[in-house]
């Protein structure tokens, strides 16, 4: 049998061989670089490689590993981290020094005095951050192509967009770059890239994992999450970064549990719940296909799938545009170009407001100024009511249809929903840009998880063929809140399940 | 709105928000079409009634970063202070 290269391994077939001494961690990494090497200039899903840091973590990691040291469960896998998770500048020195830009003029060359929790567990376990990688700007946007350092494509047809916010994470894992990705998940910025590109996203339930150091967009609904090729290792990621953090106190104190070794414990009595309007008309029927595909993988191992109601469906959608503009507005205003990022050139006559009001424009692209005025609209007096208000009560009737369907009395007891990610697969490069709401209707099954600050996940089903190229489709599963470790569980057995 | 947001775009980027803001909110009214009479708005997953189980820490001020690396951050600093132009009167840097 041909051995596969490395850059197609797995993060957990990698821990586990570097940790038993089969290969050095400095062989992975470099075959890792090779690769980005090869693809990254024709992708562009990394604005930066840190290649002398991450050799030099390797072969420290390697000379450890010699001396009979213990190492960490992420020994060695190389991971990709979006451009909104802090890295401290330390991390690599000279032009290797990280910056953590998010994506947007506004922070090019912010150095961080800190690391994100999440990361900095990554870190602890010894995996190695070999690069930061492109996204929307501040994370709004669904196709890696609102982003100052350029578009991000899909390696599955560099025509088309790869998915976003976290565009680079995807292209990453999709192309062989990195065996791990960590991105973010406000609403579907990690789940819908994940289905454009035959990979595996995942969102944990709001305050499973920290978001310290992860910089806010809308705080109510940001999450971090996982990225890879397999459901086991994206289990092995959230068992690293879930857990308490006293530096943000949302992040849930509940223990995260085991996740990682429990994988494959049996699933007894599963039932699963497909929303009738799972099937709305907008979805290709490639999108169809692949849930009916789903459907019958779960019946093929004695599951129970059930037909049920998830009526706001459509509405949930205007209720994130609302919600999470009116976040931004607030978080966004600390870009003032006193404390933070990019600064205009003022002369003696600019007056503070001119100063914050170039600044931000300046440094701000157009996506981001329209969702700071659209925030800064409905959060204002005479209109709060009318949007803000109705939204967050909209968000209130996500939560319960949900809770409703999870419940058992009464209720029909669903272990996890299943629904499409996407209506569709990756689209042309362009071809959204001129409409924001129909480019925002891309989110139409990832936002109610966020509402409802549920966990969810999105899993390869299938490929539309199209142009000659095949586009992969993810079918999504969510789950109670903080019960992670079941519904990776459930994605694992459908994944395995697909396989075969 | 505009002022407001601290914004200040081209008379050509102000039509094109208009436009676009305007089918936004337009698509946005779907919401007023939902009976949502009687619902407690939900400001975040993480308040009592749906995760008991975050906490929330007393509010009290600690030491988070040494002050001489966020000085380092900011785009013009001056023997640590943040340089503003003058708040109060016509300008001047």
């Amino acid at each position: 049998m041909v051995e596969r290269p490395l850059y197609q391994w797995s993060a957990s077939e990698i821990a586990r061989a570097v940790s038993a001494g089969e290969r050095r961690a400095h062989d992975v990494v470099k075959a890792f670089l090779l690769r980005i090497d090869d693809q990254n200039p024709r992708l562009n899903a990394l604005r930066a490689v840190y290649h002398e840091t991450a050799c030099d973590r390797a072969r420290a990691l390697d000379q450890r590993l010699a001396s009979g040291e213990s190492v960490g469960r992420l020994a060695g896998v190389p991971v990709a981290i979006k451009d909104n998770l802090c890295l401290r500048s330390d991390y690599g020195s000279g032009d290797e020094s990280p910056t953590t830009a998010c994506g947007s003029r506004m922070l090019a060359g912010y150095r961080s005095p800190y690391t994100a929790t999440a990361v900095q567990r990554l870190l602890d376990e010894d995996a190695i951050v070999v690069g930061t990688a492109n996204m929307d700007e501040f994370g709004m946007g669904s196709s890696g192509e609102h982003c100052h350092f350029g578009v991000t494509r899909n390696p599955h047809d560099e025509e088309r967009v790869p998915g976003g916010s976290s565009s680079g994470c995807a292209a990453a894992l999709a192309s062989g770059m990195v065996a791990l990705a960590l991105g973010s998940d406000t609403g579907g910025s990690v789940r819908q890239p994940a289905a454009l590109t035959g990979t595996v996203g995942f969102k944990p339930s709001y305050g499973r994992v920290s978001r310290w150091g992860l910089v806010a967009y809308a705080s109510s609904l940001d999450c971090v999450g996982p990225m890879a090729r397999t459901v086991e290792d994206v289990a092995l990621a959230l068992e690293v970064i879930s857990g308490a953090d006293a530096l943000d106190s949302t992040c849930s104190t509940r223990r995260a549990g085991s996740v990682f070794d429990s994988i494959d414990l049996p699933l007894d009595g599963l039932r699963i719940g497909v929303p009738v309007q799972a099937r709305d008309e907008a979805n290709d029927p490639s999108v169809n296909a692949a849930l009916d595909r789903a459907i019958d993988s779960f019946r093929s191992i004695g599951a129970e799938v059930i037909d049920v109601e998830f009526k706001h469906v459509h509405q949930s959608v205007p209720a994130y545009y609302i919600v999470a503009p009116a976040e931004a507005s607030s978080n966004l205003a600390r870009y003032d170009g006193v404390r933070y990022g990019h600064r205009t050139l003022i002369d003696r006559s600019s007056s503070i407001e001119d100063l914050m009001a170039r600044s931000r424009s300046e440094g701000f692209g157009p996506e981001v100024q329209r969702r700071i005025m659209l925030g800064t609209h409905t959060l204002s007096s005479g209109y709060y009511d009318a949007y803000y208000s109705r939204a967050m009560k909209m968000r209130r009737l996500v939560q319960q249809e949900f809770a409703t369907l999870f419940a058992t009395d009464p209720g029909p007891g669903c272990h996890a929903v299943l629904m499409p990610t996407t209506t569709g697969p990756a689209f042309r490069i362009g071809e959204k840009m001129d409409d924001p709401a129909l480019m925002y209707r891309e989110d139409l099954y990832t936002v109610a998880a966020n509402l409802a600050g549920l966990p969810a996940i999105s899993v390869p089903a299938g490929h539309a063929e199209l142009e000659g190229k095949r586009l992969p489709i993810g079918v999504q599963l969510i789950g109670p809140a903080f019960e992670d470790a079941r519904l990776l569980r459930i994605a694992r057995r459908l994944e395995v399940q697909l396989a075969g | 709105m505009a002022r407001l947001a601290r914004l200040m775009p081209t008379d050509e980027q102000v039509e094109r928000y208009r436009r676009e803001l305007g089918d936004v909110l337009a698509w946005a009214s779907a919401l007023k079409e939902v009976d949502a009479e009687g619902l407690r708005p939900m400001a975040a997953p993480a308040d009592a009634e749906s995760h008991p189980q975050v906490r929330l820490d007393p509010d009290v001020p600690g030491v988070m970063l040494d002050r001489s690396k966020i000085d380092g951050i900011g785009p013009m600093v001056d023997d640590g202070f943040f340089v503003v132009p003058k708040v109060f009167g016509d300008g001047g840097a």
